[in-house]
């Protein structure tokens, strides 16, 4: 890699007037509203401060970061770095791990204002893994649904279902899911209207629980709109924080590499609105939020694990799935550049 | 009989074309280029407007591939050459970046052929010294005239001392004492053995500077010889008048 084409790649990626314009608007952006302020639960309030926060920065500073790396070559600039002992390929990898950086730094100042923002907290519920559902999705009165699913739990564990009823005039929108292991029985309840969630704290042990999710009015009908069950368990506040950082993180660095290589083949605005499409769709596609987001589309699931911390919970971890799939989307970007390169200096 | 480990360059049926219409149809540039060059000699290379100038340094450079024939420059292809840093090239739409100081653009350019510490820090200082930039070394190529630009490219060219400089339109936008610069840099270069190919459509340029010129014309070499006589006659021009006459 060549430094001095790194530092450029920084440097034109993380313009210093243009950014701090930028993030001085998604600070302000980012401000506890009232209705913020209201919510009395402290998970809660903290979650979606930290929800605003991150929305703020993908509304008004990625944006700006996936313009800046998609116009970072200028036509006829490579001809001179092209024809060394450095090469097309290490020429155009320096200039996006320079982008890459520079996408890096900004998150992490945005990260160090979420902290100072938002602050420590006690206990919040963390995404812990999942279990199967039930075979059937149409929930009605009088017919449970019951199956049986490997759960292991130290006690603190919930499981949560989402479901989404129709209900009559005047009915309820009450869904009891209950829980049973070795004789030791949980019940959970929750309102729901339209769609939510219920939950219920899985009995300690391992192996086989039995669940079942049953309506209480009898003018209700619904279905489950999850595949799978959730899994939770408490974990410290600032898991929430990071997990978010690290997402935003990596769909950054993925968005700066794939704008920096369509940015040799297209102007920079149609770069971004090609990648807002892209991640917009899956963010928005039937299905997202109940099913699990295509692994190989780094940052596939950043809304809804926004929308997790917005609930005053904890996403999922990132796995080292998550980082090959960035990896991937990072080498296509440079690929991009390199072939233009080659094709036409 | 050319022998390419010790010819500078050479070239043996080259074709090239560019798509057109979404790649439905392609436009021919070069239709059979030959062409060999002898190391330390300075070639001008003439021809009109649309005639293959650019697109032959460009293979020679190695950031194009030809469809058909072979480019060997030094015996290798062109990217090899362009790897152990044989080559040095000043191409006609040049961008360099705007933000940095000629300096640091200069250091930059060196270290992507692998100069490093003193010996960068020394030789781009020397050439800016040599192309006349010293005194405006701070300062930004944003804010520098197209002559001081062009000035900077032939520096960037030279910066690793390479065996074969392709200069594209080198003359373009330099002022009197450019001229100075380049006239001075072919002589040090024709003194070190370096050859030169030098792409201009002013034929005062190149039979000034130049050994030996190539005219090419329909994407094909259609003269070489000394420049008193090729341009013997009516000049370019003429040439170029007398091959269209022949074409019909």
């Amino acid at each position: 890699m060549n430094a001095r084409l790194w530092f450029l790649g920084l440097r034109r990626t993380a313009s210093p007037i243009v950014l701090a314009l930028a993030l001085g608007a998604a600070w302000l952006a980012s401000r506890e509203g009232r209705a913020i302020a209201l919510v009395e639960d402290d998970a809660l309030r903290r979650g979606l401060a930290l929800e605003a926060h991150w929305v703020a920065f993908l509304a008004l500073v990625a944006p700006l970061l996936v313009l800046r790396a998609a116009a970072l070559r200028s036509r006829g600039e490579v001809a001179w770095t092209s024809t060394s002992r450095a090469g097309i390929a290490r020429g155009e990898a320096s200039l996006a791990s320079g982008a890459i950086t520079a996408a890096l730094l900004v998150v992490l100042l945005w990260t160090a204002l979420g902290a100072a923002r938002v602050g420590p907290s006690g206990p919040i519920d963390g995404f812990a893994g999942s279990a199967p559902g039930p075979d059937r999705a149409l929930l009605e009165p009088g017919q449970p649904l019951v199956w049986r699913a490997d759960v292991a739990s130290d006690g603190r564990v919930r499981a949560r279902i989402e479901i989404s009823l129709a209900i009559a005039p005047g009915g309820g929108g009450e869904a009891r899911f209950l829980v049973r292991r070795n004789g030791v029985e949980r019940e959970g309840r929750a309102r729901v209207l339209p769609r939510g969630g219920v939950e219920v704290l899985v009995p300690g042990g391992e192996g086989p629980v039995e669940f079942q999710l049953a309506l209480t009015d009898a003018d209700a009908r619904g279905f489950v709109v999850s595949s799978a069950l959730s899994l939770w368990r408490p974990v410290d506040a600032s898991e929430a924080a990071r997990g978010a950082a690290a997402r935003v993180a990596l769909a950054s660095c993925t968005w700066v590499a794939l704008a920096f290589g369509l940015g040799a083949w297209l102007r920079a605005p149609l770069v971004a609105l090609v990648l807002a499409a892209t991640w917009i769709a899956t963010w928005w596609r039937d299905g997202a939020w109940s099913d699990e987001a295509p692994r190989w589309l780094a940052g596939g699931d950043l809304a809804r694990a926004l929308a997790t911390v917005g609930e005053g919970r904890a996403a999922a971890p990132l796995d080292a799935l998550d980082g090959l799939a960035a990896a991937a989307c990072i080498a296509v970007g440079i690929a991009l550049a390199a072939r233009r390169v080659e094709g036409r200096p | 009989m050319s022998d390419s480990a010790r010819d500078a360059l050479s070239l043996v049926a080259v074709a090239k074309s560019y798509p057109r219409l979404l790649g439905f149809s392609r436009t021919p540039v070069l239709r059979g280029v030959d062409l060999v060059v002898a190391r330390g000699a300075t070639l001008g290379l003439a021809g009109p407007n649309g005639s293959g100038k650019s697109t032959l340094l460009r293979l020679l450079a190695g950031v194009e591939r030809p469809d058909s024939g072979t480019v060997l420059v030094s015996g290798r292809t062109p990217q090899a050459a362009a790897r152990t840093d044989l080559v040095g090239w000043l191409s006609d739409d040049t961008a360099f970046p705007r933000e940095m100081s000629i300096r640091g653009a200069l250091r930059l350019a060196g270290s992507l052929h692998g100069l490093r510490g003193r010996a960068l820090v020394g030789r781009a200082d020397a050439l800016l010294e040599r192309v006349g930039l010293a005194s405006h070394a701070r300062q930004t190529l944003g804010r520098s005239s197209r002559g001081m630009l062009r000035r900077f490219g032939l520096a960037q060219a030279w910066i690793h001392a390479p065996e074969l400089v392709l200069l594209d339109e080198p003359t373009a936008g330099l002022d009197a004492e450019g001229f100075v610069v380049l006239a001075g840099l072919l002589d040090e270069a024709r003194a070190a053995g370096t050859t030169v190919i030098l792409a201009s459509h002013v034929a005062s340029d190149l039979a000034e500077r130049c050994d030996e010129l190539a005219v090419l014309l329909d994407g094909r070499v259609a003269a070489r010889g000394a420049p008193s006589s090729v341009l013997a006659g009516g000049g370019l021009l003429d040439l170029y008048r007398r091959h269209a006459r022949a074409a019909r």
